[in-house]
């Protein structure tokens, strides 16, 4: 009986330190991904219901539409104003569908880069991304299960060419960035028929809106003595535009904050942190910028409007996952505080898949449909000394690892700038500002028409600038001239 | 009193000063044809593009709009462009300025030009790129030290265009309805 009882009591002890490790698991694992281990228990049954959760189809998002006649003919920019831009992204989206599927394929053929130089001169409409999209990531976003094509695996710009034949038939071109991919479809009976692509051209001809011309036209494909990419679009000629007022501040949130008072830092952890918020401690640092941090996480909101995220656990280099999972927890993490960036849209900018474990994610900001650039914006805090984009975030499969934030709200001021957007002098000018240029270090992948946004803890008037991107990612700026005297 | 003489005088002086420098260079650009007769004349023959690679026009070309850029780049250092363009009239090529109001300039660091130009003429006009070492103007030797390129681009009327464009698609509803 003794033997017995002392059995059960063994018993007993096991079935608590069973119970116990599992606990002390369930901790750990909290620990790692969620917060302080207190709230473990009280996870499980809240399991995060009031997280906001981001589409990433609300940040990938075309960059540009254009369309042309042709060759020697002006280009135009189709803006998200217009009437057909919904209809010309539906219709496109409608045969990249069938073609990754491998429906309805005529035929198909592949071709070297410079082709993609013929292909924007030909009659077409051309839709951008600002970065390739992996085609997981396009097949999530277009509801495609079984992805048949392998021709190519990411577009980052493609052409409809609506007179690709004599037939009734539309040519769908895929440009990956190092080659093109040819494919003549069947028009899509229920969508815009050849007539109606035509009618569209001759609107926006009719309309005398500001028109672009592909450089290569002028300067010839591989006769420039530094490479410029084949489908770089310039303003036509010595014109004007007007260019509206932008005004760039931080956050009234982030403005109005008292420090010294808990109301008001509990008001933006609320904001910032979401349900994270119970699980941090918080604190003013030497620069008066507001801490947040446990032993995994730390947020960091600098008086620019920078905010400063980083994971400070080990994480599982297996955990990268595919683009698509990564993009996910980018886009959960940037839906959480979109709502303080006021006044600009948030776009999918550039991706780097070739790091070890993680993927980084780069995303920009459109105001009234101008790109805004945030250009060697200084962050001086961690690895990084400055940043080129507006928010920049490593994540993998399972979280955020780390994330730069320029958090900035934008209006429109009552003035129009009348800008010179002549293009004739800006490779000169780019030499001459950044004289350590020569031909073997510069080259032309994109120029831009933006706004630019620097450091600034003020509101600032936003300058519009000339982008020059070159192949190997370096930004060059240029300052447009304001057209006096009208 | 005389402070303000002493002002208008310096202000005078000035703009005489800045005035003489572009009208001293207009009259060296014009030497320039003068001395040198064969950038003018129609009989001259072009030479490679050994000095300046003209993008635009690439040979003779054809457009519907009066507004041309003209194209071209270079690895050399001071190399100057001049623009011609063939006056009937005076039966020879005759300054081309740009809407800079430049038939003359210098390629920049960058090592491409774009100029604009309005064609005068509908139908043909025949213009003449030269290019030359700037520092050796003393001594201009055609395909040694001097380019020159003639080139005709002619203004198309835009009806010819419209004709084009419902032609083709004429042919094509043609071909449509052939094959239904």
């Amino acid at each position: 009986m003794k033997q017995f009882r002392f059995e059960r009591f063994k018993l007993y002890v096991l079935m608590v330190l069973v119970l116990t490790s599992f606990i002390q698991v369930g901790i750990l694992w909290n620990y790692q991904n969620e917060g302080l281990p207190t709230n473990f228990l009280w996870n499980i049954f809240d399991n995060s219901s009031s997280k906001v959760t981001g589409d990433v189809s609300d940040y990938v998002k075309l960059f540009r539409v254009t369309a042309t006649e042709g060759y020697d003919e002006s280009h135009f920019i189709i803006n998200e104003d217009h009437e057909y831009y919904t209809k010309l992204c539906n219709e496109a989206f409608y045969y990249l569908t069938d073609l990754l599927k491998g429906k309805n394929i005529l035929s198909k053929q592949t071709y070297p880069e410079e082709y993609w130089g013929e292909i924007v001169v030909k009659k077409s409409f051309v839709y951008e991304f600002r970065t390739k999209i992996n085609i997981t990531t396009l097949s999530a976003l277009l509801n495609i299960e079984n992805v048949v094509n392998q021709e190519f695996d990411g577009v980052y710009k493609m052409a409809l060419l609506p007179r690709v034949d004599s037939n009734n038939n539309i040519g769908l071109y895929i440009y990956d960035g190092n080659k093109t991919y040819g494919f003549v479809l069947p028009f899509n009976k229920k969508g815009l028929s050849r007539e109606k692509y035509n009618d569209i051209l001759i609107a926006l001809e009719n309309n005398e809106t500001y028109s672009y011309v592909v450089m290569n036209e002028w300067m010839g494909i591989n006769k420039t003595p530094y490479k410029i990419k084949p489908d770089i679009l310039i303003p036509r000629g010595s014109a004007s535009e007007d260019f509206e007022d932008i005004i760039c501040s931080v956050p009234q949130i982030l403005q109005n904050i008292d420090t010294s008072t808990k109301d008001d830092l509990e008001k933006i952890a609320a904001k910032v942190l979401g349900n994270d918020k119970e699980r941090l401690t918080w604190g003013i640092d030497l620069d008066k910028s507001i801490v947040f941090r446990n032993p995994s996480k730390s947020y960091k909101i600098h008086q620019d409007g920078l905010l400063e995220y980083k994971y400070l656990s080990q994480y599982d280099r297996a955990d990268k996952g595919t683009e698509i999972e990564a993009l996910e927890k980018a886009v959960d993490f940037i839906a959480q505080m979109a709502d303080m960036v006021k006044g600009a849209d948030i776009y999918l900018s550039g991706i780097n898949s070739d790091k070890d474990g993680y993927y980084t994610f780069t995303f920009d900001y459109k105001v009234h449909q101008r790109p805004v650039f945030f250009l060697e914006y200084p962050v001086n805090t961690g690895n990084e000394s400055f940043v080129n984009n507006a928010i920049t975030i490593n994540a993998n499969k399972k979280k955020v690892l780390g994330c730069y934030w320029i958090i900035k709200e934008f209006s429109v001021g009552n003035s129009t700038l009348k800008i010179r957007t002549y293009p004739f002098d800006l490779l000169d000018d780019v030499f001459k500002k950044y004289d350590y240029l020569n031909f073997s270090n510069f080259s032309v992948k994109d120029v831009i028409i933006s706004y630019e946004g620097k450091y600034s803890k003020n509101e600032e008037h936003l300058k519009p600038v000339w982008v020059i991107e070159t192949i190997d990612g370096r930004y060059y700026t240029v300052e447009m001239k304001e057209k006096k005297g009208e | 009193m005389y402070k303000k003489i002493f002002y208008i005088f310096t202000l005078v002086l000035l703009i005489t000063s800045f005035s003489i420098t572009s009208f001293a260079e207009g009259l060296e650009d014009q030497k320039l044809l003068n001395k040198y007769t064969i950038l003018a004349d129609k009989n001259t023959s072009d030479t490679e593009q050994f000095l300046v690679t003209i993008t635009r026009p690439e040979g003779d070309e054809s457009t519907f709009k009066k507004s041309y850029v003209i194209c071209g780049n270079t690895v050399k250092d001071d190399i100057r462009v001049m623009l011609l363009i063939y006056d009937k009239d005076e039966k020879k090529y005759i300054p081309f300025a740009n809407t800079d109001g430049d038939y003359m300039w210098d390629i920049g660091v960058s090592g491409i030009f774009m100029k604009e130009v309005i064609l005068p003429n509908k139908g043909a006009n025949d213009v003449r790129i030269i290019a030359f070492k700037k520092n050796e103007t003393e001594k201009l030797v055609p395909k040694t030290n001097l380019q020159i390129n003639s080139f005709t681009v002619s203004v198309l009327d835009n009806g010819i265009k419209e004709a084009i464009k419902t032609g083709f698609l004429k042919i094509t509803d043609m071909l449509n309805g052939l094959f239904k």
